[in-house]
């Protein structure tokens, strides 16, 4: 493809396909690096996924490569709004995990023994009476037994999206809005250009970074299979009040969450099967009346607050959930990745962009990445669960 | 008519501070008692304040004014000093929010119910609009069932005793149609339309204890016009009413102020104005427009001794002892050979600035034209009210304001073309019905003509400020001319764009700023600097909605959205459609968790 199709014609670095959480810090840490770098979006800023999540993040997961990931992620995520000048507006309010089986807090209890302690990261696992002393507002009814994670928390996503925006900027990167990747151009095995329907850049390297998109535009693209697939998730947000829930709960057995938000509404969702693929941004009659019956069951108190809004968003699935982060030998040089989240993106994204950027520029493979490379799809090394949460 | 609200005994007390605001904890409100305005309150704690038992929060805090500036939407998220300090600040910030405890909620009782209401056309509205269509479609044998967030039906014609074009006394006049609708079409009363889910359409009771499920073969939204607050220099006043609610609290329960000032010159406030004359109120008229911008009711100004303040802005506002002084200055347009700078005093500002309800057509995705000869922002795609999704239709107001008269005629033509679909009338009367409708249209005001042409021609978008000097703004009590534009931005921080979350222009400003990378966006190019102006691209308003929260209060934007979209176009002489809205979401107004649960 020549150049001379876009009305806009730039020579960059790097490319930046997708400019979401994790599109924004990659091309702020090339850019920190010292790389010319323009982002396509094919929407608005934060116009996907990072403006539709719950703003939670945990360092618990069910595996020993997503908690050593997640705990330095966290670490990176919890220093943001430094970094950024940005209020992040963070708050290690925990999470809490509601068990309704016996099994359920067996495996907990397992996890904490043998990961999260030994990676300095213990949970707290509370009895019924425990759990009714400290948080007095839950139905305690037909639960078994709860796990409280301390070092978890919530964010605002918003303004950490305009902070990676807005530094991005001060470095020179250039951000085009409504402006879709079209084509990436090959020469001779390695990448000569990115192009949209506006803007033709001449670069070496493209990143591709649009979440629940990445599979259809990296196939769109290069013929590359990516096995990321977006799943729609439905989630609300009440009137604000007075502080009332003080963690993020999560019932394991109705897959419901609730939090409350630093302005006092009320945020959360139940998780219903179901919603693979582009499924429009609606919402359904079953999952909101589903929804509120399971919180008013879990809280009581909260029959009375108002739903004052619903979306919807996706999450970018991979088949072991968790996020992909790289380049594979098999791709033309010059392409790289960094998607997959599988939910965790904006808890995990700005750390991976990171290392994802020193890896760019300076060919370093951070051994916490190894494990995130995309090779495991094509080997079947995939990363294994020990507990689904 | 509903029970005396409490609030009446406040007033009349001369206590017009009645909420305290949700951030600044300021002594401010604006008075508005219709179903849309129940989110306005609630952001502070305060419910059913038109009822006759409200709930009000048993404390209320106030950010004293040193830390005022730290905590605004604007500076908030970016001040280093509340970063550095944050482990300290978050418990601030959390806890002096003004908001309501949870036990402090109104109670829902218990025996929640839900109703499934068939019919073949669904009106969303009982008001001039909605009674019409269903008049008219009732004639052809169709099964229609009209919902009404008030616990009456008749809009604001019910409280209106002036006489109006073709249809006489509008009391009367509505008072007649309704009763004859009632005859044939099935009226919900105090009832929301909340909107579209994938696998529903529903809505509930304004008590809470019914949800509504909805199935319909068409559906007619026709939910008319929505007065906006004003946004002008020291707005934050407790002193703003909206119009209609300012004639109920008159006429039906005794409210007696003793001057105000109705802002909002087209026939809706001067009737606003000519109503309350005849209540015995000294009444005073002002708009920014160049003359009365009511065609029909011009003469009735100058004939029922309204002073008038036609041509100028409110340029400052402070309550005092004695009222609420204002300062009100000429706008400064070429045309202004001298100036003109009054001050009065009065008990209340009334507004009469409207704009067309375009939430449910915004909730399915159809997008606004910009027309502002009818009112501004319109999801109006031609006279007979489709909105090209197959069965929904807008009539009335809420597709753009018209005379009375004329909305009327729109109403048959809607019935007339769903009745085309039905085969039940054929496809030339409906042609001559439109036919007639547009005629009476350009004879009535020949800048509809204009309006036609861009829907016919498909180029709704196509209207723009291409007159810095003509202002299409009537909510913005500020601005006229580009002098007066630069005047009005000095005092942006004392103009309130959203009263939930305390949000002024000046934030709004600061976001845009920040948005579009620190760059100064000088008024005066906007009107010289070819080039520079060209090249100015400005963020959308869901960008900007995401840097400082407007429309995120629980009345969902219905307060600021449009004003801000179009005082930002005004401002920047920009198309409003190229900020476009920000996404409006499901549900219409916010439904309690125990209703939702109960009602499947």
């Amino acid at each position: 493809m020549s150049e001379g199709h876009g009305l806009i014609s730039l020579t960059a670095d790097a490319v930046v396909i997708g400019a979401g959480i994790v599109g924004l810090a990659t091309a702020y840490y090339l850019a920190r690096r010292g790389f010319s770098v323009v982002v396509l979006e094919k929407s608005y800023v934060g116009s996907g996924s990072s403006t539709r999540n719950a703003g939670r993040y945990r360092v618990h997961f069910g595996n020993r490569e997503n908690t050593e990931f997640a705990i330095r992620a966290i670490r990176k995520l919890e220093a943001l709004s430094g970094e950024l000048g940005w209020n992040g507006i963070f708050e290690r309010v925990g999470y809490l995990w509601l068990a309704r089986r016996k099994e359920v807090l067996e495996h907990y209890e397992k996890l904490n023994g043998q990961l999260w302690k030994p990676m300095g990261v213990p949970v707290q696992i509370l009895t019924v009476d425990e759990l009714g002393d400290r948080f007095p507002y839950i139905n305690t009814q037909g639960i078994v037994g709860a796990v409280f994670g301390p070092q978890d928390g919530a964010f605002h996503h918003d303004y950490l999206v305009m902070g990676y925006y807005e530094r991005s900027l001060d470095l020179g990167v250039k951000v085009f809005e409504y402006s879709e990747v079209k084509n990436i151009g090959i020469e001779n095995g390695r990448v000569v250009s990115a192009s949209s329907g506006d803007v033709f850049v001449r670069t070496k390297n493209v990143v591709f970074t649009a979440g629940a998109w990445t599979g259809e535009v990296m196939r769109k693209t290069l013929n590359i299979d990516m096995p990321i697939k977006p799943v729609r998730r439905e989630i609300g947000i009440t009137e604000p009040v007075k502080p009332i829930i003080n963690t993020y709960i999560i019932d394991t057995e109705t897959n419901l969450y609730v939090g409350q938000t630093m302005k006092g509404e009320v945020l959360g969702s139940v998780e219903l099967d179901g919603g693979e693929g582009f499924l429009p941004y609606g919402n359904t009659f079953t999952w909101l009346t589903t929804w509120a019956r399971e919180t008013v069951k879990l809280i009581p108190s909260l029959r009375n607050i108002r739903v004052m809004r619903i979306w919807s968003g996706y999450y970018e699935m991979t088949p072991d959930h968790s996020h992909v982060m790289g380049r594979s030998s098999a791709w033309p040089e010059g392409v790289y990745v960094l998607s997959g989240f599988s939910g965790h993106g904006f808890m995990l994204g700005p750390y991976a962009a990171e290392l994802l950027a020193r890896y760019i520029t300076d060919g370093v493979v951070d051994p916490i990445m190894k494990p995130f490379l995309p090779n495991r799809f094509a080997s079947g090394n995939l990363i294994k669960e020990l507990l689904v949460i | 008519m509903n029970k005396r609200p409490w609030i009446i005994e406040e007033l009349n007390r001369g206590n017009y501070g009645i909420i305290r605001s949700s951030r600044y904890g300021e002594s401010r409100s604006v008075i508005c008692c219709e179903w849309w305005c129940e989110g306005y309150w609630a952001s502070s704690g305060y419910y059913d304040l038109c009822s006759d038992k409200p709930v009000t929060p048993s404390k209320t805090s106030s950010v004293p004014s040193l830390f005022r500036g730290l905590a605004s939407p604007s500076s908030f998220p970016r001040s280093r000093l509340v970063i550095s300090l944050w482990s300290l600040a978050r418990n601030i910030a959390r806890n002096s929010l003004n908001r309501s405890t949870i036990n402090e909620l109104p109670n829902i009782p218990e025996g929640i119910t839900s109703t499934k209401v068939n019919s073949d056309v669904l009106i969303v509205g009982g008001g001039l609009a909605g009674l019409s269509t269903a008049k008219e479609l009732s004639r052809l044998g169709l099964r229609v069932v009209i919902v009404e967030g008030e616990n009456y039906i008749g809009g604001h014609l019910v409280v209106d005793d002036t006489e109006i074009k073709d249809l006489g006394h509008g009391g009367e006049f509505i008072g007649k149609l309704s009763k004859e609708v009632s005859d044939t079409a099935t009226v919900l009363n105090g009832v929301v339309f909340d909107g579209f889910l994938e696998d529903a359409v529903i809505g509930h009771s304004r008590d809470f204890s019914r949800l509504y499920i909805f199935s319909y073969k068409y559906l007619v939204l026709a939910q008319g016009f929505r007065e906006v607050p004003l946004v002008f220099p020291g707005n934050g006043t407790p002193r703003m009413l909206t119009g209609l609610t300012m004639l109920k609290l008159v006429k039906w329960w005794g409210f007696r102020p003793r001057k105000v000032l109705v802002w909002g010159s087209d026939d809706w406030g001067v009737r606003v104005a000519m109503n309350l004359v005849q209540s015995g109120i000294e009444v005073y008229l002002g708009d920014n427009s160049t003359i009365i911008r009511s065609d029909l009711y011009r003469d009735k100004v100058g004939s029922l001794g309204i002073k008038s303040f036609i041509g100028m802005n409110i340029t400052d506002a402070r309550d005092s002892g004695d009222g609420l002084r204002l300062a009100l200055e000429n706008i400064r347009g070429r045309k202004a050979k001298r100036q003109v700078r009054e001050e009065v005093v009065v008990d209340i500002v009334v507004s009469a600035a409207r704009a067309p309800v375009i939430d449910l057509p915004a909730q399915l995705n159809v997008s606004m034209a910009y027309a502002p000869e009818i009112g501004g922002l319109v999801p109006r795609r031609g006279f007979t009210g489709d909105l090209g999704l197959g069965n929904v239709y807008v009539v009335g107001d809420a597709g753009g304001l018209l005379p009375e008269f004329l909305v009327v005629r729109q109403a048959r033509v809607t019935a007339l073309s769903i009745g085309m679909k039905e085969g039940l009338v054929t496809q030339d009367v409906l042609d001559k019905e439109l036919t007639e409708f547009k005629r009476e249209l350009v004879t009535t005001n020949s800048s509809y003509y204009n309006v036609i042409l861009r829907f016919e021609q498909g180029l709704q978008g196509s209207g723009y400020y291409a007159e810095p000097n003509v202002v299409h703004v009537p909510m913005w009590a500020a601005a006229g001319s580009i002098e007066d534009v630069e005047n009005a931005l000095r005092s942006a921080g004392r103009q309130y764009l959203c009263l939930c979350e305390d949000i002024t222009l000046g934030d709004v400003l600061e976001a845009v700023r920040v948005l579009t990378h620190g760059k100064r966006i000088r008024v005066r190019i906007l009107h010289g600097e070819e080039e520079e102006y060209k090249s100015l691209r400005l963020p959308s308003m869901e960008r900007i909605k995401r840097t400082v929260g407007l429309g995120t209060g629980p009345c969902q934007g219905k307060f600021c959205l449009i004003s801000t979209n179009l005082i930002l176009g005004f401002i920047y002489q920009k198309k409003p459609s190229e900020l476009g809205l920000p996404r409006i979401r499901f549900p219409e107004a916010s439904i309690p968790m125990v209703t939702l649960a109960g009602g499947e």
